[in-house]
């Protein structure tokens, strides 16, 4: 069941409406059982995964907390048992292909069938089990319990892809001791009917054309204006899908009276790479800073050469999280550069650093610079081969063709939706006041609910309903 | 709490107006009367139809009016068996300055021919055209003829156009050819050809699957993970409401939604159907390499390939600058050198006063009632069938 499918918003209708008739006392167990069923709709046998990791992860929390004295050991092997599963199902065929090219092996003497179903999520519940494991392993974790740790990983509104969630936010709330207010449901359903519109009108209208314009066999034949668009495009169309997977995700948890954390802040108005990335699925970005960073900063605080070195090491990574592919690699790694950049640029200068707070100006003119690199990186991200990265970024920083070669219609939704993205914050913000409003007067009260509301929601069923004919996966479900 | 559930009631209720009240298609029409334009009754509605020579569907589902032309030509047993090729230009009719919808099933210049020529000998003349044909899309008809039908044809009038150069893909109407297993092992094999037409043939076979809800939940697991209880529902779910009608209404509901934002475009943006077009580029590389593939699968199977240039509106040229067209008219010009074939210029063959008129003025594609009548004339003198 995908988030924007029909069936998910039945079982979601349904899911909710009978969590509220159960008592306090069954919920837990039920909402498990709900995130069971939710996941065995794509395949009854993925359900074996998470449950197998939780309870490895369950049984060396547990032995850390009972053997202080070998917390480390304990930490070792839940986190070693946790990516040895992600290596298996994730990274097998492209470790094992990258020795076969090294050492000249022929594809049979790998060895074993490499074609291993990849479990949806799996890159996401295993940072959850990794978090889990660190968090014990740091003391922000007193007590396990298998039951709350079976939620925290598998509670479905963020099984899938995200937003990864950490101990201290979901599971003090796993009590589900919250009764049912009005807000809780308007809450839920205006960020749901957002996702909705972003998913199929906005992120599915761009997907055609990314999907023709990134064809490999084409990738010489694009002019330098077809190249940026089609980069720009698939920017947008990457932020809109995961955008609606986010928002659908805090919204459903919403409807249960679960606040998930938020993961976008309009991210192309960051005005540098690190701020780029306070907004850019904000909940990978602090567990890689909470977890990765700040323990090697804390490491070589004095030596800059070897924490701007991490800084790329560690986005690489990040990037090889997202996939299997050497293209994930080198978008890490040019995220990793222009971070390094602008830490050593911040050092360098010591002055406040350019970013969202500059005058309008300087402002315009960081955005712009942050958002041309973070287009280039989409290249490598969405291209089939290094090859066709290579073909492409030429064609964008060196090329001199200025012809178009696709539909204007492309151009024109890539613009306008560029132009949505740039309105977006003032979009929210009115639309909140306007709301805010409406708490303070009964009048403005009856019409927000009773004619704004209704007209923005029905719109965003109708627009869903109308361009639901593209069955197109989210793409964070691959990651 | 009443209140919010009040407010979903309420937005129940707008959403059943939006939907069936065509509210999008009320919009269109405002825009219509405020900014002016084409009168849609210009674009006739009645046409003469007959599956034994048309592929009625025009590119929306052809599989059965192939199968059926097939069924018809082994019966018929004439000793040629001609396929016309092209886009709207072929089966459409806007009328021109001073034309009146006669109220009768009309011909287009591609029934008149095959009439004239099946009632002279033993011809069999089939149209088989969509709007806005790309030649990744003549390529996949090709390929059913030429590798999948029982019956062959013996001859193929392709019409190049200007603007069919810069279309690319293969609609979703047309995947359905991928019903036949036949065609679908030789789709299979053209996609995995190193080529640009091999790259539409694989988009389309993937987009096919996601149609038929066969891929599985991700990219890696498609081999081999089956379809879940969630894709069982979803497909149930689905069909219902196709079956209570919504299904139409949401498809009616996105033309017109899509309407309102094309004549924005018009209006606001001034990007009009006239509007002058480059050529270049991956939509032209890709046109180029999937003609030179028509020709090269023709001459494979016995069938001769006649090109024509289609005509242009002398009041609304297509391309942006003369090198565009001569970008245009050289890959006709090499695709015929190269293959041997016989290429027709019919480019100035109507004139101006026969043109349609829609939205923004001269219609740069259909001609009217006497464009047509021009149009036939002009092909049965050419040579080309």
């Amino acid at each position: 069941m995908q988030f924007s499918s029909y069936s998910y918003l039945l079982f979601l209708a349904a899911a909710v409406l009978l969590f509220w008739a159960l008592p306090v006392r069954m919920r837990r167990v039920y909402v498990l059982v709900a995130s069971l069923l939710f996941y065995a709709s794509w395949g009854v046998s993925l359900v074996v995964l998470p449950i197998v990791i939780s309870t490895v992860t369950y049984g060396c929390a547990r032995w850390m907390l009972q053997r202080p004295e070998r917390k480390r050991a304990g930490l070792v092997a839940g986190i070693g048992f946790v990516l040895a599963v992600l290596v298996y199902f994730k990274y097998r065929v492209f470790l094992l292909s990258g020795l076969a090219n090294l050492f000249g092996w022929s594809g049979s003497a790998i060895g074993g069938p490499l074609a291993v179903v990849l479990p949806l999520g799996i890159s996401f519940y295993t940072f959850e089990a990794v978090s889990y494991l660190l968090d014990v392993r740091q003391g922000r974790v007193k007590e396990v319990k298998y039951v709350d740790l079976l939620l925290f990983v598998l509670f479905w509104p963020h099984l899938m892809a995200g937003p990864i969630v950490r101990v201290r936010e979901l599971v003090p709330q796993l009590g589900f001791q919250k009764v049912f207010a009005g807000p809780m449901l308007t809450a839920g359903v205006n960020r749901i009917a957002l996702g909705l519109v972003q998913k199929n009108v906005f992120a599915n209208s761009l997907g055609g054309w990314v999907e023709d314009g990134f064809v490999p066999r084409l990738a010489r034949a694009n002019s330098t204006i077809d190249v940026w668009a089609l980069a720009v495009a698939f920017g947008l169309q990457i932020y809109f899908d995961f955008a609606a997977y986010s928002n659908i995700a805090i919204g459903s948890a919403h409807l249960i009276g679960v606040t998930l954390p938020e993961n976008f802040n309009y991210p192309y108005w960051a005005g540098n790479p690190s701020e780029f990335w306070a907004r850019w699925h904000m909940t990978l970005s602090r567990w890689v800073r909470d977890y990765l960073f700040f323990p090697v900063n804390a490491k070589y605080s004095g030596r800059k050469g070897v924490l701007y070195l991490s800084l790329v090491l560690i986005m690489s990574a990040v990037g090889l999280w997202h996939g299997a592919g050497w293209g994930f690699v080198i978008w890490g790694a040019m995220h990793g550069v222009y971070l390094a950049v602008f830490r050593a640029y911040q050092s360098w200068r010591g002055l406040d650093v350019p970013g969202a707070k500059s005058g309008w100006a300087a402002g315009l003119v960081v955005r712009a610079i942050t958002l041309v690199g973070v287009v280039a990186a989409w290249v490598p991200f969405r291209a089939a081969s290094l090859e066709q990265t290579a073909v492409l970024l030429k064609t964008m920083f060196a090329g001199m063709d200025f012809r178009i070669s696709y539909s204007v219609n492309f151009y024109l939704v890539t613009a306008l939706l560029t132009l949505y993205c740039v309105a977006e914050p003032w979009l929210i913000r009115g639309l909140e006041g306007i709301e805010g409003r409406a708490k303070g007067s009964a009048a403005w009260g009856w019409g927000v609910d009773l004619v704004l509301r209704p007209v923005l929601w029905s719109l965003a069923v109708v627009l869903f309903l109308a361009f639901d004919d593209q069955d197109t996966i989210f793409i964070y479900f691959q990651f | 709490m009443r209140r919010e559930f009040a407010t979903l009631g309420i937005c129940a209720v707008f959403a059943a107006v939006i939907l069936h009240g065509h509210v999008f298609g009320a919009v269109a029409k405002v825009l219509t009367t405020v900014f002016g334009g084409g009168d849609e009754a210009a674009a006739l509605k009645l046409y003469a139809q007959d599956r034994r020579t048309q592929e009625v569907s025009n590119g929306a589902d052809p599989l059965p009016s192939l199968q059926d032309v097939v069924v018809h030509w082994a019966s018929e047993k004439a000793e040629r068996r001609l396929v016309v090729m092209g886009n709207s230009q072929t089966y459409a009719v806007i009328l021109a300055p001073g034309e009146r919808d006669p109220g009768v099933p009309v011909q287009t210049y591609v029934d008149l021919v095959g009439s004239r020529i099946g009632t002279a000998g033993k011809a069999n003349v089939y149209r088989l055209s969509a709007p806005n044909l790309s030649y990744a899309e003549a390529l996949w008809y090709v390929t059913y003829l030429s590798l999948v039908a029982p019956v062959k044809p013996t001859d193929l009038v392709l019409q190049l156009n200007y603007e069919s150069f810069r279309k690319s893909g293969i609609r979703d109407g047309m995947l359905g050819l991928l019903r036949d297993p036949a065609f679908a092992r030789a789709a299979a094999e053209t996609a995995r050809s190193a080529t640009p037409f091999g790259a539409a043939f694989e988009q389309a076979i993937k987009r096919y699957r996601e149609l038929e809800g066969k891929s599985g939940p991700t990219g890696d697991a498609k081999a081999s993970a089956p379809a879940g209880f969630g894709e069982i529902a979803e497909v149930a779910i689905r069909k219902k409401m196709d079956a209570v009608g919504i299904g139409t209404e949401k498809h009616t509901a996105k033309a017109e939604f899509l309407n309102v934002l094309y004549l924005l475009r018009v209006h606001v943006l001034r990007i009009t159907p006239t509007t002058p077009r480059p050529l270049a580029g991956a939509a032209y590389e890709g046109s180029v390499s999937a003609l030179d593939e028509v020709a090269t699968r023709c001459r494979a199977a016995g069938i001769t390939v006649r090109l024509f240039l289609a005509p242009q509106n002398p009041g609304a040229r297509m391309w942006r600058t003369e090198a565009d067209r001569d970008r245009y008219r050289g890959a006709a010009q090499s695709l015929s050198s190269k293959f041997g074939l016989r290429l027709v210029d019919l480019e100035n063959k109507v004139p101006a006063e026969q043109w349609g008129v829609w939205i923004d003025g001269p219609d740069p594609i259909h001609f009217g009632l006497k464009g047509h009548e021009t149009m036939a004339a002009a092909m049965l003198s050419s040579g080309l069938f």
